[in-house]
């Protein structure tokens, strides 16, 4: 029950957003729907349609690997994995972020090339978000995004 | 040129190294692979000897007595090369054609972290990568 507590206590630790001079208290859940929704419109418009999940069947193509399961490993994986370990590799938070971007970018060409793109984007934006608020943040936000293009 | 091996070596406590060097391995090893995925995914039916048995062995005998014996014979850059080359062509006919990726990138970061870790390190971020590859 102690990592229960311990994922309350994170879930409920207000981010600190500064937009346009005004600071926002804002939950990391919400602020991940919000950054979800923002990259989802980022990629319909670079896809110039709204995009739709190409997985459905099994398992490791499934709608709950789709929403819960594929966001978490990935974001273990390129953000909180990838950007820690490349930092002191690159001895820059920039490259780094760039570089766990493309990877995230070329581990999406199998739903399409252009996908390459809209991976660089998306894992720059998760980029950032991680180095500012986190690991919760981009899970959240991947999971929206997920769901958004399920539902979609 | 900065070894990653000595970046994950640093880390604490102890079981953080295999989880890093895994992990690692699976953020360059996935990007390859979806490469040579050509829109298809691949599901592994022998999930037994995919996540718990086969890198027990693999580890046994691709690191502990092959690369020791080709590095032995051939010197340490021809033997790392071969050893990799051949875990590449046994990954490809064991497990299909897409995971010659993780072949490649296992083959030289383990290959490198047995020499700084030693071999207990190595299963153990194996069995790691083997399970999260397993889930993707």
């Amino acid at each position: 029950m102690d990592i229960l507590v311990e994922l309350e206590q994170i879930l409920s630790k207000y981010a600190e957003v500064t937009l346009l001079g005004h600071t926002f208290n804002i939950l990391p859940i919400e602020l991940g729907a919000v950054l979800g929704i923002i990259t989802f419109v980022i990629s319909c418009f670079l896809m110039s349609q709204i995009i739709i999940s190409p997985m459905s069947g099994g398992w490791r193509t499934g709608a709950f690997h789709t929403i819960v399961t594929g966001p978490i490993i990935e974001e273990i994986v390129f953000r909180f994995a990838l950007i820690t370990l490349l930092i002191p590799f690159f001895n820059s938070t920039i490259i780094a972020i760039a570089a766990s971007a493309l990877l995230f970018g070329i581990a999406h060409i199998p739903y399409g090339g252009l996908k390459l793109a809209d991976g660089l984007i998306f894992g720059i934006i998760m980029g950032f978000a991680f180095m500012q608020f986190g690991i919760v943040v981009p899970i959240f936000a991947h999971i929206t995004h997920n769901l958004l293009s399920e539902i979609g | 040129m900065i070894n990653p091996i000595d970046i994950i070596a640093t880390l604490e406590p102890w079981w953080m190294v295999p989880i890093a060097l895994a992990l690692l391995s699976l953020g360059i090893a996935i990007p390859i692979r979806a490469i040579m995925y050509q829109g298809n995914f691949i599901i592994l039916r022998k999930r037994t000897w995919f996540v718990v048995i086969g890198p027990i062995v693999e580890e046994i005998f691709f690191r502990l007595f092959l690369l020791m014996f080709l590095i032995g014979t051939f010197g340490l850059i021809p033997g790392l090369l071969g050893s990799a080359i051949l875990y590449m062509i046994y990954m490809g006919l064991v497990y299909g054609p897409p995971f010659t990726a993780d072949g490649l990138v296992m083959g030289v970061l383990f290959s490198l972290a047995f020499f700084e870790l030693g071999l207990p390190i190595v299963i153990m971020a194996h069995i790691i990568y083997s399970a999260v590859s397993s889930v993707w």
